[in-house]
């Protein structure tokens, strides 16, 4: 029979003034098992611990109950004194009879005092089959994976890498870079986005903890929290990318033009391409869906021209394995397809064009070198129209959310155009500005004071063509006034968007998504940069619209959190999990589907279930859903649960 | 004492103060450049309580139900339905109406079924002029439609007009 | 085959032509257009207020005579169209509104009956493509604009027609009887309807500003669907010219006048139904 000590808390005034600590006293005293029973003021100081110590040893206790406060406030300090004084920390249990007794009983202290005695009663007679315990360990794999090369993922592979860990960066276009790489400047500082980027990119491909996979997708995830195995996709360049020395000459030669997707649609690329001029790694790849060798055997001059052979027509996909102890997710947004936007031309009217293509008009890499045109005529357009808010706050339409970046690149557009054509006129129409960083208010002031941009409150009902020019209806609400403005172009600011594959990758890394697709957060709060499957952190635009500020910030977090989890050798976890009795598994698949943490599967061959330790939070849903009672959790069995039961009747 | 706002939503089925006064309503209305009042303000009126505001407004009466507000609107508030629900408002208020002609008309028109099952244009045509004083206006038209043949003096009179009648009341 | 047709007031008297060559263009194409029995005016207005029922009485009232003898009621005229459409939309979606309506009427209803406009007969049930095999006097070198209005088209979770912003119908039409459709930006916008007689200035300027573009845009004539559309862009026409002093008339069509022209079956318009003249060579 265990021998059971009682430590009943005065917790000052909070609990002796209502519960009747010294008829607690006298009860508990008599209950069977029970070898030691006393009361304090304050068992969390220092002189109280020290009680509960010396009662240990004197009376040779294997297990004690400190009935105090929540157990979130102080079960870890009572198990640190319950281990010092040589026991095994899971002998040591908490009864709650301040929140849960006298807190919120303060007017029936007779009742109150009877709930703290049964409650006492109940962990007493639970904490009688508890079993020694110890923590779960697994070693861990201290290598990172960065899903994605944007800025986001960039920042936190060098943040990781830069603390001596070895980083996987993963991207899946020819090159990192990422939407940043396509922006001409940035706000607030109007820094040219490549000369900033392009420091990056040059590190990570340098960096000697960092391994840069491109054009290569994640395609599976197996694993568990510090022990994970990525299979990875590298999909077929035909080129061999590490004989390439990107000379450039393929390119050169290709005869196939296409609509560039970099430049999104408004300059070309050939069949054999790289990204952008300063695209890293700077090694071309064919596009099978256009390369006239890939489909037809015709042509094939970048093979005969390509000094060192690079040029492979039969290189396959391959895959490859790496293993690494966590994840970091950074895949960046879409945005919202202008063709898909009735009232504003379907996307059929040539001059009206979404933010990102202005950047590449603007930029000096871009289709037109810098030079603000009409994509319709090539002339340059004296009337710009902004219109912002299209597609976001739009439950009805496109999304509810605002994504907080186009008021303030809608306004750096505007300035960036004046300055390049100053007799021009830009035009915003805007609902509310929000400009909410540093600098950032000041910034737009500038647009209005300096370069003369005319804001206009109201949103645009419809734009069509007439006459060469896009005719604007819109709306000045503060007056009243219905404006319509024929343009030379318009500009939509469309909504930030999760990326179209957003949900398939959740699904490999089993990461949830909220009600846009964005990855879901575990707290939306306190934990912005962890997903809610252990060893799965979040980073950037692919957790929720924001700008480069605040996705840099992320990434370090993210990194944070990496560099924590690696700071042991080894993880451990609570040892509180489920168990399987395997005589009564029927290995139904139940509890697999019904855990929230992936940390049930069945064993094919052996044909039971298995709990992954280091994943299981002991919720105890498989215990409650298994049909052959074939699911316990530890110290907190079945019959345990009942011996509580049976002292509160 | 129900707020007009409430009477509104739940005559128009919608949540005006969903409107964040975006003003699409406005810039796609066929009539806009004929209204005292812009739809959004309209709806910013009923929204803040000032019913007599919103009841007076002589774009009321100039809304067609052509529902090319409501097709943009972003927030999904019947817009359309609101301007019915003003409308209906003001005839059981009997609230001052600024455009009696209207008026006239609607009732006139229902007036017309009751009697018929059709409408017979001449008759109701004529039953305007009569009622809104306006008898000379569009004479000419009238002869020349006569002449025409485009006016039926026999009104037809559908079976099942008793039947009818009871459901106009 | 048969299909029960709703013509509407109006398509019996002012828009007889409306009827008479929607009838004829229909027979040749092989259907035949047979009237409802004992239809009722349906009340030329879709009641919005969701407490008014009454309002509702005279249009469920011809769906429920119609259901008793066939699946599909034809409607030609657009506000006949678009009352009718949707009394039957809420009479099959809103359970309560229903029993209250058939309970009253003393009838039964389920909402089941389909209720098509013309033009979609002519694309489903008769296809496009073979519209324009039976042509015989092709309208090639016309310039033809669609005027759509308000009602074909909305609400368009009710009606369901085409597409609100960028509708086609009345293009794939114009194309079939061999003539160019004419894109113009206020081709779905309201002309002013029934303000024509209390507010006439409203319609006026809205026939204008339709009008004007559809004539800057090359168009030869319009065509439309709604018996009020057709009077509010063609009658208000002379008084445009006399407010700005000239205005270049442009005759307006019921979309059938066209079908039956171009089907060989007249060969002159009801010139007495036409404002402006209805010359189209």
């Amino acid at each position: 029979m265990k021998k059971i000590g009682v430590f009943i808390c005065w917790c000052g005034s909070n609990i002796a003034d209502v519960v009747s600590v010294d008829k607690v006293l006298a009860v508990i005293s008599k209950h069977p098992g029970v070898a030691h029973c006393e009361y304090y003021k304050y068992f969390c100081s220092e002189p109280g611990q020290r009680l509960v110590e010396d009662a240990i040893k004197n009376k040779s206790l294997d297990a004690i109950v400190i009935a105090a406060c929540s157990p979130s406030m102080h079960e870890a300090t009572f198990r640190k004194a319950a281990e010092r004084a040589g026991l095994n920390r899971y002998q040591c249990e908490i009864t709650n009879i301040r929140e849960q007794c006298s807190w919120v009983h303060r007017m029936k202290k007779g009742e109150a005092t009877q709930k703290a005695i049964d409650l006492i009663s109940g962990t007493i007679e639970k904490l009688k089959l508890n079993e020694s315990l110890q923590p779960i360990t697994t070693p861990v794999t201290k290598r990172a994976l960065v899903i994605g090369g944007g800025i986001t993922g960039m920042q936190a592979a060098l943040d990781i890498a830069n603390a001596g860990v070895e980083v996987v960066l993963l991207e899946r276009a020819p090159s990192v870079g990422g939407h940043m790489s396509q922006l001409a400047e940035t706000f607030p500082t109007l820094d040219c986005s490549q000369c900033i980027l392009t420091p990056r990119t040059v590190e990570i491909a340098q960096h000697p903890k960092i391994k840069l996979i491109t054009y290569a997708e994640l395609e599976e995830l197996s694993g568990y929290l510090g022990n994970y195995t990525a299979k990875i996709r590298k999909k077929a360049a035909y080129i061999d990318r590490v004989k390439c020395t990107g000379c450039g000459l393929c390119i050169e030669k290709c005869p196939k033009k296409i609509p560039s997707e970099f430049d999104l649609g408004s300059g070309q690329r050939k069949a054999v391409y790289i990204l952008y001029p300063q695209a890293v790694p700077n090694k071309p790849v064919i596009d099978p869906e256009n390369c006239m060798y890939l489909l037809e055997k015709k042509c094939g001059i970048c093979q005969k021209v390509c000094e060192v052979k690079a040029v492979d027509y039969e290189q396959k996909d391959e895959i490859i394995e790496e293993k690494v102890g966590c994840v970091v997710v950074a895949t960046g947004y879409d945005l919202y397809p202008v063709k898909d936007i009735a009232e504003y031309g379907n996307g059929r009217i040539k001059d009206v064009i979404d933010g990102l293509q202005f950047e590449r008009l603007n930029s000096a890499s871009g289709p037109t070198s810098g030079a603000i045109v009409r994509p319709s005529n090539g002339d340059v357009p004296k009337d710009v129209v902004f219109i912002q808010c299209t597609r976001s706050r739009d439950p009805e339409k496109g999304v509810s959310y605002c994504p907080g970046i186009c008021c303030m690149y809608t306004g750096k557009h505007a300035m960036l155009y004046k300055r390049k054509v100053p007799d021009g006129q830009a035009y915003v129409f805007y609902m509310d500005i929000r400009a909410p960083g540093k600098d950032y208010e000041e910034f737009i002031q500038r647009g209005i004071e300096e370069e003369r941009t005319l804001y206009i409150r109201g949103r645009v009902a419809r734009l069509y063509e007439e006459n060469g020019k896009v005719i604007v209806c819109g709306i000045d609400t503060l007056t009243g006034k219905i404006i319509e403005i024929k343009a030379d172009l318009v500009v939509l600011a469309t909504a930030m968007l999760p990326r179209a594959t957003a949900k398939d990758l959740a699904k490999k890394l089993n990461i949830s998504t909220d009600e846009y697709g964005f990855y879901r957060e575990a707290h939306v709060k306190l934990k912005p940069v962890q997903s809610n499957t252990m060893g799965i952190f979040l980073a950037g635009c692919c957790q929720g619209p924001k700008d480069i500020p605040y996705s840099v910030s992320q990434a370090g977090s993210a990194a944070s959190k990496v560099l924590a989890l690696f700071g042991s050798d080894k993880l451990s976890s609570e040892p509180i999990v489920a168990t399987v009795d395997e005589s009564l598994c029927a290995a139904c698949g139940v509890c697999v589907a019904n855990c929230p943490y992936n940390a049930r599967e069945i064993d094919e061959k052996r044909k039971v279930a298995v709990v992954k330790e280091m994943l299981c939070q002991g919720c105890g849903a498989c215990v409650a859903v298994c049909p052959n009672k074939a699911c316990q959790l530890k110290n907190m069995t079945t019959e345990q649960v009942m011996s509580i039961m049976k002292e509160l009747e | 004492m129900e707020s007009i706002l409430d009477i509104v939503n739940k005559k128009a089925d919608t949540r005006v103060e969903r409107c964040y006064q975006c003003g699409k309503c406005a810039s796609s209305c066929p009539m806009i450049k004929f209204f005292d009042v812009p739809p959004y303000k309209i709806i910013r009126l009923i929204t803040i309580g000032a019913k007599d505001s919103a009841l007076s407004a002589s774009a009321i009466w100039l809304c067609t139900s052509c529902y090319a507000c409501m097709t943009r609107c972003p927030n999904d508030i019947n817009i359309t339905k609101v301007m019915d629900a003003l409308k209906e408002i003001n005839l059981q208020e009997k609230a001052a109406c600024h455009e009696k002609d209207i008026l006239i008309f609607h009732k006139i028109f229902l007036g017309e079924i009751a009697r018929l099952g059709r409408i017979n244009e001449f008759r109701f045509v004529g039953k305007f002029k009569i009622k809104a004083l306006k008898l000379f206006q569009d004479l000419a038209l009238g002869l020349k439609m006569f002449k025409k043949g485009k006016f039926v003096f026999k009104a037809e009179k559908i079976n099942g007009i008793s039947g009818l009648r009871k459901l106009i009341r | 085959m048969k299909i029960l047709f709703y013509p509407g007031c109006t398509l019996t008297q002012k828009a007889k032509n409306f009827y008479d060559t929607a009838v004829a263009g229909f027979k040749e194409l092989g259907i035949e257009l047979e009237e409802l029995k004992n239809w009722y005016c349906c009340q030329a207005d879709f009641s919005l207020v969701t407490d008014n029922l009454m309002a509702m009485l005279a249009a469920s009232r011809n769906l429920v005579s119609a259901r008793k003898e066939a699946a599909e009621l034809a409607v030609s005229c657009s506000t006949c169209y678009n009352v009718l459409k949707r009394t039957n939309h809420l009479l099959k979606n809103d359970d309560a509104k229903r029993k209250a309506i058939t309970d009253f009427l003393e009838e039964k209803y389920d909402g089941s009956l389909k209720v098509l406009h013309l033009l979609e007969i002519l694309r489903d049930n008769v296809g496009f493509e073979n519209l324009a095999k039976k042509v015989k006097n092709s309208l090639a070198g016309l310039k033809i604009a669609p005027y759509y209005g308000c009602l074909l088209l909305r609400p368009d979770d009710e009606m369901q027609f085409d597409n609100p912003e960028n509708p086609a119908i009345f293009e794939d039409f114009i194309h079939a009887l061999g003539a160019e459709a004419v894109d113009y930006a206020h081709k779905s916008e309201c002309c002013g309807s029934y303000l024509l007689i209390p507010s006439r200035d409203v319609v006026v300027a809205r026939a204008d500003k339709i009008l004007s573009n559809a004539i800057d845009k090359g168009a030869n004539l319009v065509i439309t669907s709604c018996p009020l559309c057709q009077f509010n862009l063609d009658w208000t026409q002379e008084l445009i010219k006399k407010q700005k002093g000239s205005f270049p008339t442009i005759p307006v069509f019921y979309f059938t006048e066209l079908l039956a022209y171009a089907l060989g079956l007249i060969k002159d318009f009801d010139k007495e139904r036409h404002f402006v003249p209805p010359i189209i060579r």
